[in-house]
C-alpha cells in the first residue's frame, strides 16, 4: 500500500483536483447504472410499472411536480431518473465492450504489423488506411444498417445490442493498430530486444514477454479517450434510429424519444439523459487527458 | 518530388478500388433484383433468362469490375426506394451537404486554428484554461445534443434561427443557401453545431503542436540570437506548425461530412447525409453504397491534395531528403 | 568581462524543488576560452542558459548576480535581455541537426540575425551573411545560402551555427557541447575553427563540454563542477596537471590516457585516496587455442527501395578474417559507418551475414540454423552500448538478471535464481536490495552493470562489448571498464571488444582491427598500432585523437 502511494501516478492523481473529481463522478455514474435496480422505485423499461395518469410531471422543483419524480417524467408515465439510470447502464456497457473489442482487434494487428514487418506489416497498414478512409460514424452505420436489414425484427430486440458493439468496436480499431504498430516499432529497436535476441529468445517470446507490456501505456491513454468517443458514437447511433431498439433504450435512444417532446415544452424529457450523457463523456476526457499528460515519460 | 507524388496518386488508387469492392459488397446484401422483375410465377429457366439478360451470371469480380467503371461514369443505379437515378439524387442533395461543409470548414479551421495558436502561445494564462476547458467540454458534446440544444435555444426560445430545413435560392449553378439572408439564417445553427465539435479537436491538436515546435532547439537558438518573441512566434513557429495542420485540416473536412448527417438529421437539412439515414432505414442499397463510396472518394481526394500542398509547403519534401 | 557571483538555480518541478547549482562563481576575460566541465547533472549548461536568460521553464536563479561589463544581467527584463542576446552573448547549441529551422532557408535566418542585431538593411545583411558563410569556408556561399538546413552536412551546419552565433557581432558566446555531436575529424576542425575566431576577434567563450580531451585542446582555463557546485577553477595546464581536489584529481586521472596502456585505470578506494597508475604487462595467449574464428565475412544490407526506385545494396562489411585466441582481448575500432557494429551482430546472429565463416570453439556458427546455434548460445554473449536502452525498464532487475538463467534453464527453482542474481550482483559491485528495483532507480553506470550481470548470468566464455561505455560520464567508464577486466582475468573471458575511443580501446585490448568503410584498415598488436601505426588512416585518427598527455607528463 505504501508502495503504491509513492508510485509517481498515484502521487500525480492525488495532486490533480481535475483528476479526483471526474473519477469520483464517473465511480457515481457507474455505481447508479449497476445498481440502477436498487436506488430506483420504477423499472421504466417494465411497461407494468407505468401508470399513464403519471405522464408528462415536470420536474419537483417546478409547478405541478411530483415528489415520486424528481426529475420528472416522459409521456407514458417514466420516471426520468430512473429511466437514466437503466439508459447510462446500456450505455456504459456497449461502450466498453466496444473500447475492448477495437483494443483487440487494434493491439493484436498492430503487434503483428510492428513486430514482423513485411507483408504482414503491408497488409495491416494497408487495412488500417483503407478504413481510415471512411469515417467510424459511417463505417458503424453501415454496419449497423447492413445487419439490421438482413435480420428479423424479433431477433434485433435481442441481437442489435451486439451489433451495435461489434459496429462501433470495428469502426475504431485502426487507431489503436496505428499506435501499437509505431510502439512496437520504436521498441525493437531498444537494445533489451537485441539483448533478448542475442540470447536467442524467438519473436514470440520477445513478442508477449518484453515488447507488449511497453507498448501498453499508449494504449491506455488512447483508450480512455476511445470510451468517450465509443459512449458518444453509441449515443448517436441510438439517435439516429441505427441503434438499440428502444424496448433496452440508451441515453441516446431516451433523448430520440424525447425529442419529439422538446417543442411542446417538455425539455427535461431531453434535458437530463443529455446532461449525462455530457458528464459522463466530460469526466472520461478530463481524465484521459490527466493520463495522457502523467504517462507521459518526457515529464518523468 | 514528382514520383512521390504520383506514388502516392498510385495508391489512392488502389485505395479507391478497394473501398468500391466494399462498397459493391453492400450492394450484393439487396434483395435478388431477379425476383423482383421475374415475379412469384417465373420458371427455373425464365430467371436463368432474366439473370443472364440483367449480366448477374457474370462471374463475381467482372461485375465488381462493372460496378466502378459505372461509378467511374456516374452511373450509380436507382433507388430501391423512389426508382430515382442515385447520380440525379445525389446530384440534388449535394450542394446542401457541401455548402453547410464549407460553411462550418471556415468556422472550424479560422476559429481552430486562431484559438489553437493562442493556447499553445500564452501557455498559462487564465483565457487559455477557459478556451482548454471548453474546448474539452466542445468535444465531449454529441453533436447532436448540441443541435437540440441549438434548436431549443436559437428556434424554440428566441425564435431567431428556423429550427429545421433549408432555404436556398436558384443561382447560375446550383440552389444556394449563401445568397440570402433567410438562407444564411438556415444554415448558421446546422453549421455551427457542426464545427463545435471539430473546433475543439482542431484547438487542442494545434496547440499539441505549437508546445512541441516550441521546445524545438531551434526556437531556442532563435532566442539566444536575440529575436523578439513576435518574429519567432510568425516566422519560425508558425510555418513549422502550420505542416501538421494541413494532414489534419483534410482529414478534418471528411469527419465533417461524417458529421454533417448528424446534423442533417437533426436540422432536416435535405444534404447527402439526411439520403444516407434515410437510406439505411428503407434499407435502400444502392443509395447506401453510393453515398459510402463517394464519402470515401472525396476523403481520399481530401488527402490526396494535402499531401500536394504539404510537398509545396515543406522544403524538405520539396527538395528532397 | 563576465563575471558569474554566487549563483543559486532552483527548478521547481512535479515533485518539488530541485537545486541545479549553488553558489556558483566564475569569471570570463576577453580573448580567453573558458572550459566548464563535468559530469553528467553536474549543472554545467545550467549556467550557460543563465547566463542567457534562457533557463528551462520552472527554473530560476534565486540567489547572486551575474555582472556583465558592469551591469547584472538578473536586475533586466525581457526587453533588455532581448537586446544583449544575439548582440552582446550568444550562443553556439549542442546539436547542428536541430537548432537550425528546418523550413527556412539559410540566407532568411542568418539576415533575420543580422538586420535585428545590427540595424543592416536586406541588402547588406545579405552581404553580410555571406561573408560570414565564406569566414565558416563553406564553399561556394553565393548560392549556398539560399539553401534548406537539411541540404547542409553536419559539420557544414555547425558552421552555419556558429555563424548565426557570432553574426551579431557579440562580445561572450556560450558554446553548450557544440562538437558533441560530431565526428572526430569534423569536432577537430571545429575546434580549430573556433580557437581562431578567438584570436582574431577577442571575443570570450564558456565552453561547456564533458570531454576533458576537448577542454585539453582548446581552453585557457577551466572550471571543473559536480553536483551543481563549482569544485576547482583555474588555468587550465595547471589543473590538468596538477589538480588540487579529489573530485578534480579523480576526474582527470580517469581519462583514459592514449599513450600508454594501464594495468586498471585509476579509481578511488573506498578512503578516497587514488591508486597509482601501473603499467600493463605484455599478455600472451596459446594461439593453438582460438575461440573464435572469422574467416571472409561480408555482410550486406539491402535498404529497401520502393517501386521507382530500386536501392542499391550497402556493403556493411567486405571480408574480414581474424583469430581470437581464448581469454585475448579484440578491439574493432573506426568511425561511424566503418561497420564495426554491424560485424559484431553479424558475429552473433543478429544480422544475416551473406558471405563467410564464423567458428565459435570450433563449430561454424554461421551455417546454423537458430535450433542448432541455441545450446552454444549461453556462452557466446553481448554487453550493448545505452544501458538506458538495454534493460526493459518494465522489469524488476530481479527479473532481468534472471532472464538468460530462466531462459537457459540453469537453475532449478526460485531460490536458486535468487541466489544466482544476489551473487552477481555483488559480483559487478552492487548489492541485494537492487533486486526489486526498476531500472529507472539506478545511475548510468549502475545500470551498466546490471547488464553486466545479466550477461555473466550464463557463464559465457565470449563477450561482445558494443561501445559498452560511450554513454557513461568518464568517472564511471573507468570504473566499468576495470570491472571488465577483472571479470576477463577471473574467469578468462574473450573479449571482443568495439569502440570508436581510441584510448579506451589501448586500454582494454589486445590486439586491433582498424575498419573503414566495411574494409580492413590494420590489424596488429595495440602497442604496435598506437606507436607505430602503418597506415595513413590509423595516423590520421590517432592524430586526432585528443591529447591530455603534454599536461600529464608536465605534471
Amino acid at each position: 500500500m505504501q508502495k503504491f502511494l509513492q508510485h509517481n501516478i498515484v502521487q500525480d492523481y492525488l495532486r490533480t483536483p481535475s483528476a479526483i473529481l471526474s473519477s469520483l463522478v464517473l465511480v457515481a455514474i457507474i455505481f447508479c447504472a449497476i445498481f440502477a435496480g436498487y436506488i430506483t422505485n420504477q423499472n421504466p423499461f417494465d411497461p407494468l410499472q407505468l401508470d399513464l395518469m403519471d405522464s408528462q410531471i415536470p420536474p419537483v422543483w417546478l409547478e405541478y411536480g411530483d415528489e415520486r419524480f424528481i426529475f420528472g417524467t416522459d409521456e407514458q408515465g417514466r420516471d426520468v431518473l430512473a429511466a437514466l439510470f437503466y439508459g447510462s447502464r446500456l450505455s456504459l456497457l456497449v461502450g466498453l465492450a466496444s473500447v475492448l473489442l477495437s483494443c483487440f482487434i487494434g493491439i493484436g494487428l498492430g503487434l503483428a504489423a510492428g513486430f514482423f514487418r513485411g507483408t504482414t506489416d503491408t497488409v495491416v497498414t494497408r487495412l488500417a488506411d483503407l478504413q481510415m478512409t471512411i469515417p467510424g460514424l459511417i463505417v458503424a452505420l453501415m454496419l449497423a444498417g447492413v445487419i439490421k436489414s438482413q435480420i428479423s425484427m424479433e431477433m434485433q430486440e435481442t441481437v442489435m445490442i451486439y451489433v451495435v458493439i461489434l459496429a462501433i468496436g470495428f469502426s475504431d480499431w485502426p487507431k489503436y493498430a496505428r499506435v501499437t504498430r509505431s510502439a512496437v516499432m520504436i521498441e525493437s529497436q531498444e537494445d533489451y530486444v537485441l539483448a533478448a535476441r542475442a540470447m536467442g529468445a524467438s519473436p514470440w517470446y520477445i513478442l508477449f514477454k518484453h515488447v507488449l507490456p511497453n507498448v501498453m501505456r499508449s494504449n491506455i491513454v488512447i483508450a480512455t479517450v476511445g470510451l468517450g468517443i465509443a459512449i458518444m458514437l453509441e449515443a448517436t447511433l441510438s439517435f439516429l434510429g441505427a441503434g438499440v431498439p428502444v424496448s433496452t433504450p440508451s441515453l441516446g435512444t431516451l433523448i430520440r424519444t424525447g425529442s419529439n417532446f422538446l417543442f411542446a415544452g417538455e425539455w427535461w424529457v431531453v434535458f437530463f439523459p443529455g446532461l449525462m450523457l455530457i458528464l459522463t463523456v466530460f469526466s472520461i476526457n478530463i481524465l484521459g487527458d490527466w493520463l495522457r499528460d502523467a504517462m507521459n515519460p518526457k515529464l518523468d | 518530388m514528382a514520383i512521390k507524388l504520383l506514388q502516392r496518386l498510385l495508391q489512392s488508387m488502389l485505395v479507391l478500388l478497394a473501398t468500391g469492392f466494399l462498397a459493391f459488397l453492400i450492394m450484393s446484401f439487396a434483395p435478388d433484383p431477379v425476383d423482383n422483375i421475374a415475379g412469384d410465377y417465373a420458371t427455373t429457366e425464365d430467371r436463368a433468362r432474366i439473370r443472364a439478360e440483367l449480366g448477374y451470371d457474370r462471374p463475381f469480380l467482372v461485375q465488381y469490375g462493372e460496378y466502378m467503371v459505372k461509378f467511374v461514369q456516374w452511373d450509380l443505379g436507382s433507388s430501391l426506394r423512389t426508382s430515382e437515378p442515385v447520380a440525379e439524387l445525389i446530384a440534388s442533395r449535394a450542394p446542401a451537404t457541401l455548402e453547410l461543409v464549407l460553411v462550418s470548414t471556415i468556422m472550424t479551421l479560422g476559429a481552430g486554428i486562431w484559438l489553437g495558436i493562442y493556447t499553445g502561445v500564452h501557455r498559462r494564462s487564465k483565457r487559455t484554461q477557459a478556451i482548454l476547458t471548453s474546448s474539452l467540454l466542445g468535444i465531449s458534446m454529441p453533436t447532436f445534443l448540441l443541435g437540440l440544444l441549438a434548436i431549443y435555444i436559437g428556434a424554440v426560445e428566441l425564435g431567431w434561427f428556423p429550427a429545421s430545413g433549408r432555404k436556398a435560392v436558384d443561382t447560375w449553378m446550383w440552389t444556394s443557401s449563401l445568397v440570402s439572408l433567410e438562407g444564411w439564417r438556415s444554415i448558421f445553427m446546422p453549421a455551427l453545431t457542426l464545427s463545435i465539435f471539430n473546433v475543439g479537436l482542431f484547438i487542442r491538436l494545434v496547440r499539441a503542436d505549437v508546445l512541441e515546435i516550441r521546445t524545438m532547439d531551434y526556437i531556442k537558438f532563435a532566442r539566444a540570437r536575440g529575436l523578439p518573441e513576435k518574429t519567432i512566434n510568425n516566422k519560425h513557429v508558425l510555418p513549422n506548425a502550420i505542416m501538421p495542420v494541413i494532414n489534419v485540416a483534410a482529414l478534418n473536412i471528411g469527419v465533417m461530412i461524417a458529421f454533417s448527417l448528424i446534423t442533417e438529421s437533426v436540422f432536416q437539412w435535405p444534404g447527402l447525409g439526411l439520403m444516407f439515414i434515410q437510406s439505411i432505414s428503407f434499407s435502400d442499397f444502392p443509395v447506401m453504397s453510393a453515398y459510402f463510396l463517394l464519402v470515401a472518394a472525396i476523403f481520399i481526394g481530401l488527402n490526396l491534395l494535402a499531401d500536394v500542398l504539404l510537398s509545396i509547403v515543406d522544403p524538405r519534401i520539396r527538395r528532397g531528403e | 568581462m563576465l563575471e558569474v557571483n554566487n549563483i543559486t538555480i532552483d527548478f521547481a518541478s512535479r515533485r518539488g524543488d530541485v537545486r541545479a547549482a549553488r553558489n556558483v562563481s566564475l569569471t570570463v576575460e576577453r580573448g580567453e576560452i573558458l572550459g566548464l566541465v563535468g559530469e553528467s547533472g553536474a549543472g554545467k549548461s545550467t549556467i550557460g542558459n543563465a547566463v542567457m536568460g534562457l533557463l528551462e521553464s520552472g527554473g530560476a536563479v534565486t540567489k547572486g548576480s551575474i555582472m556583465f561589463e558592469g551591469e547584472n544581467l538578473l536586475d533586466m527584463d525581457d526587453s533588455q535581455m532581448r537586446a544583449v542576446r544575439g548582440r552582446r552573448i550568444s550562443m553556439i547549441m549542442q546539436d547542428p541537426m536541430t537548432a537550425l529551422n528546418p523550413v527556412k532557408t539559410i540566407a532568411d535566418q542568418i539576415t533575420e540575425t543580422i538586420s535585428h542585431n545590427l540595424g543592416l538593411n536586406a541588402k547588406d545583411a545579405m552581404q553580410d551573411a555571406i561573408n560570414w558563410l565564406k569566414k565558416m569556408d563553406i564553399p561556394n556561399p553565393e548560392e549556398r545560402i539560399h539553401h534548406y538546413p537539411h541540404e547542409f552536412s553536419g559539420g557544414q551546419r555547425q558552421r552555419i551555427v556558429i555563424a548565426m552565433a557570432l553574426c551579431g557581432k557579440p562580445d561572450l558566446v556560450i558554446a553548450d557541447e557544440p562538437t558533441t555531436a560530431l565526428d572526430v575529424s569534423v569536432q577537430a576542425q571545429i575546434l580549430q575553427l573556433i580557437k581562431k575566431l578567438v584570436a582574431e576577434t577577442n571575443i570570450g567563450i564558456i565552453l561547456v563540454t564533458h570531454n576533458m580531451g576537448v577542454v585539453a585542446e582548446v581552453t585557457d582555463r577551466v572550471a571543473i563542477m559536480r553536483y551543481g557546485e563549482l569544485v576547482e577553477i583555474g588555468p587550465t595546464s595547471k589543473i590538468l596537471s596538477a589538480p588540487e581536489t579529489d573530485y578534480a584529481k579523480m576526474l582527470i586521472a580517469s581519462v583514459p590516457p592514449g599513450d600508454t596502456k594501464l594495468h586498471r585505470l585509476p579509481v578511488p578506494t573506498e578512503d578516497g585516496t587514488l591508486p597509482p597508475a601501473q603499467a600493463a604487462t605484455h599478455r600472451d595467449f596459446d594461439e593453438n587455442d582460438i575461440i573464435l574464428k572469422v574467416k571472409d565475412l561480408s555482410i550486406t544490407y539491402n535498404p529497401g527501395g520502393s517501386m521507382f526506385s530500386k536501392s542499391e545494396p550497402v556493403r556493411a562489411l567486405q571480408n574480414l578474417s581474424f583469430d581470437l585466441p581464448r581469454g585475448a582481448s579484440m578491439g574493432l575500432v573506426g568511425e561511424s559507418g566503418s561497420g564495426k557494429s554491424t560485424c559484431a551482430r553479424g558475429i552473433i546472429g543478429l544480422t544475416p551475414t551473406s558471405g563467410g565463416q564464423v567458428y565459435f570453439n570450433g563449430h561454424e556458427i554461421s551455417a546454423m540454423s537458430e535450433k542448432q546455434r541455441r545450446p552454444l548460445r549461453p556462452a557466446m554473449q553481448m554487453i550493448f552500448q545505452d544501458p538506458y536502452s538495454s534493460l526493459n525498464k518494465r522489469m524488476s532487475i530481479l527479473d532481468i538478471i534472471a532472464e538468460p538463467i530462466r531462459f537457459y534453464g540453469l537453475a532449478n527453482n526460485r531460490t536458486e535464481i535468487e541466489q544466482q542474481v544476489v551473487s552477481l550482483l555483488e559480483r559487478v559491485g552492487l548489492n541485494g536490495d537492487a533486486l526489486k528495483r526498476f531500472p529507472h532507480q539506478f545511475s548510468g553506470g549502475q545500470r551498466q552493470r546490471i547488464a553486466v550481470a545479466r550477461t555473466l548470468a550464463s557463464k559465457p566464455e565470449l563477450i561482445i562489448c558494443d561501445e559498452p561505455t560511450s554513454a557513461l560520464d568518464v568517472s564511471v567508464q573507468a570504473a566499468v571498464l576495470n570491472l571488465i577486466k577483472d571479470l576477463q582475468d577471473e574467469y578468462n573471458l574473450s573479449l571482443l571488444f568495439i569502440s570508436h575511443d581510441l584510448p579506451v580501446v589501448r586500454q582494454m585490448c589486445d590486439d586491433i582491427i582498424v575498419l573503414k568503410q566495411g574494409q580492413l584498415v590494420e590489424m596488429d598488436q595495440t602497442d604496435r598500432i598506437f606507436d607505430n601505426p602503418q597506415a595513413d588512416y590509423t595516423k590520421e585518427l590517432i592524430q586526432l585523437m585528443p591529447h591530455m598527455d603534454d599536461f600529464k607528463q608536465a605534471g
